[in-house]
């Protein structure tokens, strides 16, 4: 079932336009990853999405119970009492305690306060924030103060949860423990939709995502379909002496894409054997030596960079 | 000192760099300056209010003329109790009373009495100098009138007193002649001769012996004659009868002689030289009256002249007593005549409005609304400020709670820190300061509440109108300076421009702090100040409606400006 449909969504600040008719859809159970550079529309989209933000043009329709949709920014009481979100910049008092601030924001969404207490304990112990539940939330690290921030947008046991940049400033331990978090918590039930430039946990977590290059939705869809958009291509990883020269001779290889990564060079080819056969050729004529070579298949992070160059 | 010079280089460029703040810094002190400078730029003295009573204000119109000029307006009451009523409600600067006729027809001092409030502690001293200089101006015209009253009479009896010198020079000049007249006939009788002559006799004796002989000769002359008439009755013989009636004509023959003597017939020389040296003696006697009797006259003759002299004297003297009784008279027609009235015929008396003990009472109410306007101002501001650039701003903002909230929210936390500071300031006020409290306790809290509300809510507007928390707190600042200044506690209001003063009779600030005046100082009931509890209610209401309404604004600015923000905090990643 789907949970939201954005249609034709346009939106426009500061006489620039953010968003240029974007259309998804994000069922149920759905971990949605939105990805692209800074500065294609990531946050306005998801603000869009949590109501903070009016569309200019298209429409944002949500269904939480299955009956008519409805637009969300005429429903936005019905939306702020069933989303939860996140900001990449963390949204809590720093002089409260972690428990001070998750009652407060309980109490915002009137949870009785015997559920309240119930649902510290679960989610402080889901975030692994028990130990420090009544340290001050300034006195947190920057990793705890993410848990801290996801575990306030869950107070009210949202359908939907957004989270704009889960895993900024975090290194690759915490990023995997924030993105596992979240993961547990969609198997829980709850619709995730996420934005990052944490692409390796996004290909690790989403089963959905869409990709947004200078405001417009350049590829939509499952993982499954995102990777495959390249054509069932292989990747094929060349390090070699003269990655320039391979590179410019890119054309006569029967390769889709060519991406310089200045220590290697990836081909994108769906006829593999006959594009090696003539990487090698290439390298004998020009005298390059290759150091290391390596096929699979194309990763996100290769798809995005593929998408958005 | 390069690092420090770095510093305030820096410091400065962040300053200017928000340009609210910026403008607040600047331009803030300047607009104070400004106004606080052109209500005050003048040399007029300060514009007074006085309320006049009398039983008889037509005749206390000359004091009401003294008072009106110059800058007194002065308004005339029918009775004290009006007129004390507005002057506690601050209406008035002070109240007169004035006696009922300021013309002086005896020695009794007319008092006048002056009502102040001391609560007013910058301008009662001088308004009390002010009145008294003028009462003293009218004093001294009535004293100067009474003076030259006094002295006109002395003057004139002065005058009459000269013209009438030379008649007494002339009655002591008769007086002078007629003493000297006197003397000479003292002298005269003093020479007259009035010695007895022969001087052993005593004519006494004399007229005795003739008496007694004349009484015993007739005695006995009677006797013989009964003898005589009683012979004949007798057993005599007739020559008996005819022998004793001889003897008996012989006594009376004899007798008959001794009367002889004594009429000046007889021979018998005793008796004759007697009576003649009698005689001679009465001739010189007689001489001697004469002389005596010449004498007289010319006594007599000036005694007269000395008696017309005195006449004229006495005719004199009456016309000096007339005079007399004339000064004494008009003297006795002044009927002020003790000193001390003379000098100050008009006596002021003051009286104050108010009987706390100490000043702390006077100003208690106006500590409490200035520390209850920046307690208001400022925390309301910063409450505002910490929840716009907290980071739970946006949480709160997409959580499922109105704005309306929020802002009662603030409002009610602010009102509380403010409750509870004052019931601290109660409480060492009242222990140790002497602080009386209050007796209409439940509309001091009314008007407390209401200030706190205007000033709150003026605060939390400041928060909402600025972005920055700087910019904010010094507009805060800022104004509640301004109500400062222009509420008569740092200097009086009667000296700005009318036209300002108009204006700050509806500061809140004004209004709160007279209304707990009298409250506190006067026991005021409420239902006087009705218009001023409306008015601040309408003042809370305005501002709380303009809150939500900027607040509604703001709140679509601050998503633009969150998304400005986290924009540009998502650039520096899109370079790596």
């Amino acid at each position: 079932m789907e949970l939201i449909k954005v249609q034709n969504l346009s939106k426009e600040l500061n006489g620039q336009l953010i968003l240029d008719n974007i259309s998804f859809d994000v069922e149920q159970g759905d971990v949605f990853g939105i990805v692209g550079q800074s500065g294609s529309g990531k946050t306005t989209l998801l603000n869009t999405l949590i109501g903070f933000l009016e569309p200019d043009g298209g429409k944002v329709m949500f269904s939480l119970d299955g009956s008519k949709y409805k637009p969300l920014h005429n429903h936005l009481s019905e939306v702020k009492k069933n989303f939860g979100f996140t900001t990449q910049l963390y949204s809590f008092y720093p002089r409260l305690t972690a428990s001070e601030n998750f009652a407060y924001f309980s109490r915002l969404h009137n949870v009785p306060t015997k559920v309240m207490r119930s649902n510290m304990d679960n989610l402080f112990n889901f975030v692994n924030l028990s130990e420090y539940k009544h340290r001050r939330a300034e006195h947190l690290s920057v990793g705890m103060q993410r848990r801290l921030d996801i575990a306030c947008g869950l107070v009210n046991k949202p359908k939907v949860l957004i989270l704009d940049e889960p895993t900024a400033d975090l290194d690759m331990i915490m990023k995997d423990e924030i993105m596992n978090l979240i993961r547990t918590a969609n198997q829980q039930g709850i619709t995730v939709i996420l934005s990052s430039h944490f692409l390796e946990g996004i290909e690790k977590i989403c089963n959905k995502i869409a990709i947004l290059k200078k405001g417009k939705m350049v590829q939509c869809g499952s993982m499954e379909e995102i990777k495959n958009s390249l054509g069932q291509s292989d990747a094929i990883h060349i390090e070699s002496s003269d990655n320039s020269t391979l590179l410019r001779e890119a054309s006569s290889l029967n390769v889709e894409e060519a991406i310089d990564k200045g220590k290697e060079v990836v081909f994108f080819t769906k006829g593999t054997e006959e594009a090696i056969a003539r990487l090698v050729l290439l390298s004998r004529r020009k005298g390059i030596t290759i150091n290391k070579f390596n096929i699979r298949k194309p990763s996100l992070r290769e798809v995005f960079e593929a998408a958005v160059r | 000192m390069k690092n420090l010079l770095r510093t305030i280089n820096k410091n400065i460029r962040l300053i200017l760099r928000s340009k609210a703040s910026a403008l607040i810094i600047i331009i803030a002190p300047i607009l104070l300056f400004l106004l606080v400078g052109s209500a005050y730029n003048h040399a007029k003295t300060y514009s007074l209010t006085l309320g006049v009573f009398s039983s008889n204000l037509d005749a206390a119109q000359p004091v009401i003329d003294v008072l009106s000029e110059q800058e007194f307006k002065v308004v005339k009451y029918n009775s004290s109790d009006s007129c004390l009523a507005d002057l506690k409600l601050g209406y008035l600067n002070t109240c007169l009373s004035l006696p009922a006729d300021l013309t002086i027809t005896d020695n009794t001092q007319k008092e006048v009495i002056f009502y102040a409030d001391q609560s007013d502690v910058n301008l009662v001293w001088m308004v009390s100098d002010t009145i008294k200089t003028k009462l003293n101006l009218k004093s001294k015209e009535i004293s100067t009138s009474l003076t030259e009253e006094l002295l006109n009479k002395i003057n004139t009896a002065k005058t009459k007193l000269s013209d009438k010198t030379a008649l007494a020079e002339e009655i002591k000049s008769r007086e002078t002649a007629a003493a000297a007249a006197i003397d000479s006939a003292n002298q005269r009788l003093g020479g007259m001769d009035v010695t007895l002559i022969g001087g052993a006799y005593n004519e006494s004796s004399l007229t005795n012996l003739k008496s007694l002989i004349t009484g015993e000769s007739s005695k006995m002359s009677a006797s013989l004659a009964s003898a005589k008439s009683q012979i004949t009755n007798l057993n005599l013989s007739s020559s008996d009868q005819t022998s004793i009636l001889a003897y008996l004509d012989s006594s009376i023959i004899n007798l008959a002689n001794i009367d002889k003597e004594f009429s000046g017939n007889g021979s018998y020389t005793t008796f004759n030289s007697l009576f003649t040296v009698v005689k001679n003696d009465l001739i010189a006697a007689n001489n001697k009256l004469q002389a005596a009797a010449t004498l007289k006259e010319g006594i007599t003759k000036e005694v007269s002249t000395i008696k017309s002299s005195l006449d004229v004297n006495s005719a004199a003297l009456s016309v000096l007593h007339q005079t007399m009784g004339e000064i004494v008279s008009s003297l006795s027609d002044v009927k002020v005549s003790s000193a001390a009235t003379i000098v100050n015929p008009l006596v002021t008396k003051i009286e104050y409005t108010t009987a706390k003990k100490t000043y702390f009472n006077y100003i208690f109410p106006s500590l409490l609304i200035i520390v209850m306007m920046f307690v208001g101002l400022l925390l309301g501001t910063t409450l505002v400020m910490m929840e716009k650039h907290s980071p739970a701003h946006f949480r709160n903002f997409i959580s499922p709670v109105s704005k309306t909230t929020f802002i009662l929210a603030n409002y009610i936390t602010t009102l509380l820190v403010i409750v509870i500071q004052t019931a601290i300031i109660f409480t060492i006020s009242w222990y140790f300061f002497s602080w009386q409290g209050a007796e209409n306790i439940p509309a001091m809290l009314l008007v407390l509440f209401l200030a706190a509300s205007v000033f709150t809510f003026l605060g939390m507007l400041m928060g909402y109108i600025f972005s920055t928390e700087d910019t904010a707190i010094l507009t805060a600042a800022s104004l509640g300076s301004l109500f400062l200044f222009f509420s008569g506690i740092i200097l009086p209001l009667e000296s700005v421009p009318s036209l300002i003063k108009q204006v700050t009779i509806y500061s809140p600030f004004v209004i709160s702090e007279s209304l707990l005046k009298e409250i506190l100082l006067y026991s005021s009931t409420l239902d006087l100040f009705i218009e001023e509890l409306l008015l601040l209610f309408g003042y809370a209401l305005v501002l709380c409606l303009l809150i939500l309404i900027i607040e509604e604004f703001a709140s679509r600015h601050f998503v633009h400006k969150f998304l400005y923000r986290h924009h540009h905090k998502q650039k520096p990643e899109e370079k790596k």
